[in-house]
């Protein structure tokens, strides 16, 4: 394993001590006060990891180890269907030889009967680098089916709320034909660089002032690093998360009005398993895929629901499509 | 009072449902708003008693900030695109200002350091004039390509108000901007005009060109203001009654040069010079280019300033630094030669956690004929330490929550014996040293943030 220079603690005592003033006895206090919190400040510190340059990075991956022969054989673990996970990579992150690229990575099974998800992918430039992720789903034979790459993400300024960062957002329907997700970096994403707005630049913007003279910083593609991948149902965002009669048409009808869906007694549930998929509201889905623009989304959830049984669902898209397109 | 107080109150509100009913309409069109803005806020004490003292040096136009603001200060801003097809596009912004002497929750209009401001309201079309993609053609109130020091709140170039112009017009090597603007004064406030309310209208010009490559990694802008006070017939008369001279004294010129330096340790570095006449030049305020709406005021600046951010120690330890230098001589012998220099290092234990010191010192030597402040040489020290936690490394990252202290000290009095400003200018905030103290020490807490995406 390659070892790269670890950043040497704070030190305690302030960088320059201040030159002696007549300090009055009552600054006494606030001085140890301030002295105190420096001293007890490790709680008050982010446990983030300290960047690895993107060279060290990138000898890391040269000499990582490939963890499988296969997709089959990658470490998949289940994704969580409502939860925002940070995801590191690092040298001690599993690599393997993709077809575009060794590289670590991160590796997912889809949540079968969560519906349709929405996944956000932020990767944030840190220190003039930045990880630059390509997601890869793939079915429940592994064979690849879809490629988010990362040039389709969006270069996202500074806000002063959050830095510069790449971000975006797509919606996967897992099921047999999208069972897995890999989110790595190939060898294209890391040959790219990304230009972003200084926090210069950003406060001159929001304030009014000229612009800074000086060129836009630009971020290395590494190897390693570290993103957020927030998962959320499809419908659970903005308006539709609130309870309305379309969403209560959501609910099985064998289902108790009391009991949660999905919960049937044990013995029925053993049982159960004959439908692969819980009865939801397709049509609500697809206008929910609609809305996100996934329009992919929604075909594909239309064919499921013509699948199962319910017909009319195709013909019914085609002329939401119609309405949509003036 | 109160009657028109109501008025304005129930008019708000008609506003407030006007908005309201617009919004369904707004979504509909699909509009994205930006919400912009900046603001701090905070609490602070002197020792020995009383609200925070801030620190300035009477007759300096401004004071190092941190640990030494005493006001609530905001600006919100919503804007959005209206319009984008092709190359064209159609943005719109305004910008509201609030500031309060941060001494009680319900803090009121009426109270003269409160105020509510309405600084920008305008419209800029990116790529409307044929043969001109890169330009922006403007009109409304706006900030106008404000040049400051942050580290002092010094504003060394900014003509901003209503106005129309045509910017960044790429001409090959940089690129042009032509801005009108509006500003408006009282003749020196000395009452010799009949009444308050009527002004004298300025007229600013400003033609600047800016990005000129000239080194590596280093640019060059070049500004030009003119600035005349826009006199009707009736005015004239009134003065030429009066026996007024507004001939010379109502017109001025400013140049700037300003350097850019990137790659530079880390940061940037500015270079500035610039050179001012009569008309544009304000005696106790500060020349930003704009015109003062003054008609008597003869006399020249000249004004150095270097400043700029470095990283002694990358991700560790960086530095703000400013050096000033501005002569203003006036006819008159008002003027004065403000010398200042200060620095900022902060030390970052970790991506939230800093500790910041700041040394600042100004040096004042007035000219003969000055009143209304300490007319001999007279300096300000300050110091302050602040621990801070904020959102990220770097001295421009914001939110910032900081505890602070700090240390002045100067020569001379603080204030007159009417409390008025003497050595200390009392117009900084809240004055509660006493009159022959020659220093001070304040803590407190503030916060700061700019945001907008």
């Amino acid at each position: 394993m390659p070892s790269y220079p670890q950043p040497a603690l704070p030190r305690k005592a302030p960088a320059r001590p201040p030159r002696a003033l007549p300090l009055t006895r009552q600054a006494l206090p606030l001085v140890a006060l301030l002295v105190a919190l420096t001293g007890c400040s490790s709680p008050l510190m982010s446990p983030q990891a300290p960047t690895l340059p993107a060279q060290a990075g990138q000898q890391a991956l040269a000499s990582a180890s490939e963890c499988c022969q296969t997709l089959a054989d990658l470490p998949y673990r289940p994704l969580p269907a409502n939860e925002t996970l940070t995801l590191d990579f690092t040298p001690q992150t599993p690599a393997h030889g993709f077809t575009d690229g060794k590289s670590f990575f991160q590796a997912f099974s889809l949540p079968a009967n969560a519906g349709p998800l929405t996944l956000d992918v932020t990767s944030p430039i840190r220190d003039g680098q930045v990880f630059a992720p390509t997601l890869l789903v793939l079915d429940a034979a592994f064979q690849p089916v879809r490629q988010v790459t990362s040039e389709t993400l969006e270069v996202r300024r500074p806000t002063g709320f959050s830095g510069a960062r790449l971000s975006g957002r797509f919606s996967v329907a897992p099921g047999p034909g999208a069972s897995y997700l890999v989110i790595y970096s190939r060898d294209t994403d890391r040959q790219a660089t990304t230009t972003y707005e200084s926090e210069e630049k950003a406060y001159a913007r929001v304030r009014g002032l000229a612009e800074p003279a000086v060129p836009d910083p630009v971020a290395a593609h590494t190897a390693t690093g570290s993103l957020t991948l927030t998962v959320a149902p499809l419908t659970s965002g903005g308006l539709l998360s609130s309870p309305s009669p379309a969403s209560a048409s959501a609910i099985p009808p064998v289902a108790a009005p009391t009991s949660p869906p999905r919960q049937a007694p044990t013995g029925i549930a053993s049982a159960a398993p004959a439908t692969a998929e819980p009865a939801f509201d397709y049509r609500r889905m697809i206008e929910a895929a609609l809305k996100a623009g996934d329009v992919e989304l929604a075909l594909e959830l239309a064919e499921r629901a013509e699948r199962n049984g319910e017909t009319g669902t195709r013909a019914w898209l085609a002329e939401r499509l119609q309405t949509r397109t003036p | 009072m109160f009657g028109s107080y109501s008025t304005s109150r129930r008019r708000y509100l008609a506003v407030l449902i006007g908005a309201s009913c617009a919004m369904p309409l707004l979504a509909h069109a699909e509009i994205n708003p930006d919400f912009f803005g900046y603001a701090r806020s905070g609490i602070g004490s002197t020792s020995g008693g009383g609200s925070q003292t801030c620190f300035r040096a009477a007759g300096a136009p401004a004071k190092y900030r941190l640990g030494n603001e005493c006001e609530t200060y905001a600006e919100i801003g919503l804007g959005a695109q209206l319009y984008q097809q092709d190359e064209a596009s159609f943005d719109f912004a305004s910008r509201v200002a609030y500031v309060t002497a941060q001494d009680n929750d319900d803090e009121s209009l009426q109270d003269e350091d409160n105020n509510i401001s309405l600084r920008e309201m305008y419209v800029s079309g990116t790529g409307v004039i044929a043969g001109l993609p890169s330009a922006s053609l403007w009109a409304g109130k706006r900030f106008y390509k404000r040049h400051d020091i942050h580290m002092n709140d010094f504003y060394y170039w900014d003509v901003s108000g209503p106005g129309v112009g045509i910017s960044d017009i790429d001409v090959g090597t940089g690129a042009l901007s032509f801005a009108w603007t509006r500003s408006e004064g009282n003749d020196d406030g000395d009452g010799l005009f009949p009444d308050a309310g009527q002004q004298i209208s300025d007229d600013t010009l400003d033609a600047r060109w800016s990005g000129i490559p000239v080194n590596p990694g280093g640019s060059l802008e070049l500004g030009l203001d003119y600035g005349r006070s826009s006199l009707p017939d009736w005015q004239q008369d009134y003065y030429d009654d009066q026996g007024v001279d507004y001939d010379e004294g109502d017109k001025g010129w400013m140049a700037t040069l300003e350097h850019t330096q990137s790659d530079w340790f880390g940061g940037s570095n500015k270079f500035v010079v610039q050179y001012a006449t009569d008309g544009i030049i304000t005696r106790d305020g500060n020349a930003v280019g704009r015109g003062t709406g003054t008609l008597r005021q003869e006399g020249s600046m000249w004004r150095v300033i270097d400043q700029g951010q470095v990283w002694l120690a990358p991700d560790k330890l960086d530095m703000l630094y400013a050096l000033i230098y501005e002569d203003k001589d006036m006819d008159d012998n008002t003027g004065r030669q403000w010398f200042s220099a200060g620095v900022r290092p902060v030390y970052y234990w970790s991506d939230i956690m800093s500790t910041a010191v700041e040394l600042g010192y100004d040096h004042i030597e007035p000219q003969g004929g000055v009143t209304g402040y300490n007319d001999g040489d007279h300096d300000l020290t300050k110091l302050t330490i602040a621990q801070q936690w904020s959102a990220g490394r770097g001295a421009l990252i914001r939110p910032t929550i900081r505890l602070f202290a700090t240390y002045a000290n100067w020569s001379g009095d603080a204030y007159n014996d009417a409390r008025e400003s003497y050595s200390l200018d009392t117009g900084a905030g809240p004055n509660n040293v006493d009159i022959d103290d020659s220093d001070g020490l304040t803590f407190g807490a503030q916060m700061e943030v700019w945001w907008g995406s």
